[in-house]
């Protein structure tokens, strides 16, 4: 009897549990009630408040006004309509009873991850089929660049040819089939800039350079 | 504690996740409650941050009773924007921006007036939160409300020091260091259960010692 008399005089923690915001479901609610026909209740909820502030920051301890202050502003909320009801007055005591379960991974997730390797597989292919087509169009000029150069250009000398007075690089005509390296093109205009940056510079300096030159901007029409 | 009702989904009720609960969680559900109709939950909040709407504002106001119409007319502003909280950021944070809006408003009608008191204005940089006493006396604190914020400071400091170990342990985790009850439990090495208990018998010890001066001098404000 003497325990149930000191658990009856045990006050209740749900206040200080609310204020930390511990509750959910019936406790919430019957803490809810409490507060709202309690003024006992809303003191402790106050009270606990202020401790707080104060341990944290002893400039907000000026609170012996605090309930005056809430009655001035209820009685001025009391004409203030409420502003938007999400919910009908009944539904009120559901707040905080139902409880979104934790999200964890979704139900499509697998499905998800095949789609996405498939869009992958799909992005991949494309990309192929671009690298092939842009191949192709490379290799057209190549091939008549090729016939032309049997036809009409310079004959080469072991891989030099005559441009002017001096020897320089013999165009590097490349026959290609689809799926190899790009194919690397000459301009006889360069070649003549060469020649002549070979006479300034002394002739065999700048040969073994020329090997290096790789994107040349081809203006001449080659299907001609 | 009771297992929560199988009640079907309500899409009206924004819902919190299940898991830890935060401190904000019982800010969020208060406002649900307020704009479900419960005004008396809005008075909770209200309770709560009033203090600290109240200094913010006097940094920008001096006159003491304007300080308390902008401060009502703050928490009025925000009930009457409360369906427009979403929870994405905290309760607090969203009623800071609107009471310094509400300052700043009043602050312009004031200037407009021709006939404005000079002390009801303030200028002048923020102060640190944390001492009242280092702070200029202005005409918004008197030195009756100085010296009963004092000593309610020196009677919460005095009951936290008499507390047992761990009940003060507990409580400074909570309230000063901002812990979870699940971080205090692992830092104490004890169950939720018990943090809990350590956390509402701390509270309770200082607040018997605070309370007969909060309702000692109820009504003298200034």
């Amino acid at each position: 009897m003497n325990q149930q008399r000191l658990s009856a005089a045990l006050p209740d923690d749900r206040i200080s549990a609310l204020a930390d915001g511990l509750l959910r479901g019936d406790e919430f609610t019957s803490a809810m009630r409490q507060l709202a026909d309690d003024d006992e209740a809303r003191a402790q909820w106050h009270c606990y408040h202020v401790v707080g502030d104060v341990l944290r920051s002893g400039a907000l301890g000026n609170a012996r006004g605090d309930m005056d202050f809430l009655k001035r502003f209820e009685a001025r909320l009391a004409d203030e309509p409420v502003p938007v009801r999400l919910t009908t007055p009944d539904k009120v005591e559901l707040i905080g009873q139902v409880v979104a379960p934790r999200r964890g991974p979704a139900a499509n997730a697998d499905l998800f991850r095949w789609k996405l390797a498939a869009g992958f597989a799909s992005l991949a292919a494309v990309a192929a089929i671009g690298w092939q087509t842009l191949q192709l169009q490379f290799q057209a000029p190549t091939d008549a660049a090729a016939v032309m150069a049997q036809e009409g250009s310079p004959a080469s000398v072991g891989g030099f040819r005559q441009v002017g007075s001096d020897m320089v690089p013999a165009p590097e005509v490349a026959m290609s089939t689809a799926g190899n390296a790009p194919v690397m093109l000459r301009n006889a205009q360069l070649d003549e800039l060469l020649a002549a940056h070979n006479r300034a510079v002394g002739g065999a300096a700048l040969q073994s350079q020329v090997r290096l030159l790789r994107n040349v901007s081809v203006t001449e029409d080659f299907s001609r | 504690m009771s297992d929560t009702p199988e009640t079907p989904s309500n899409p009206e009720i924004p819902q919190i996740p299940e898991g830890p609960a935060l401190a904000t969680d019982s800010d969020l559900l208060l406002v649900q409650r307020t704009v479900a109709g419960d005004q008396r939950a809005y008075g909770l909040l209200v309770l709560k941050y009033q203090r600290r709407i109240e200094r913010l504002i006097g940094r920008m106001v001096r006159d003491a009773e304007l300080v308390e119409d902008i401060a009502q007319e703050t928490f009025i502003r925000a009930y009457r924007a409360l369906h427009q909280f979403r929870g994405d950021a905290q309760f607090y944070t969203w009623l800071y921006r609107i009471a310094v809006n509400t300052a700043k408003k009043s602050l312009v009608d004031m200037r407009r007036n021709p006939v404005i008191s000079e002390n009801a204005l303030r200028s002048g940089s923020e102060d640190d939160e944390t001492s009242v006493l280092d702070r200029e006396l202005s005409t918004d604190e008197t030195p009756e409300t100085v010296m009963a914020a004092k000593e309610i400071a020196e009677t919460v400091n005095a009951a936290m020091a008499s507390l047992p170990e761990d009940l003060r342990q507990a409580v400074t985790l909570r309230e000063i260091e901002g812990l979870s009850y699940e971080e205090i439990s692992e830092a104490m090495n004890c169950p939720i259960g018990t943090v809990r208990s350590r956390i509402f018998r701390a509270r309770e010890a200082i607040s018997a010692k605070v309370r007969p001066l909060l309702e000692n001098q109820s009504g003298k404000r200034w």
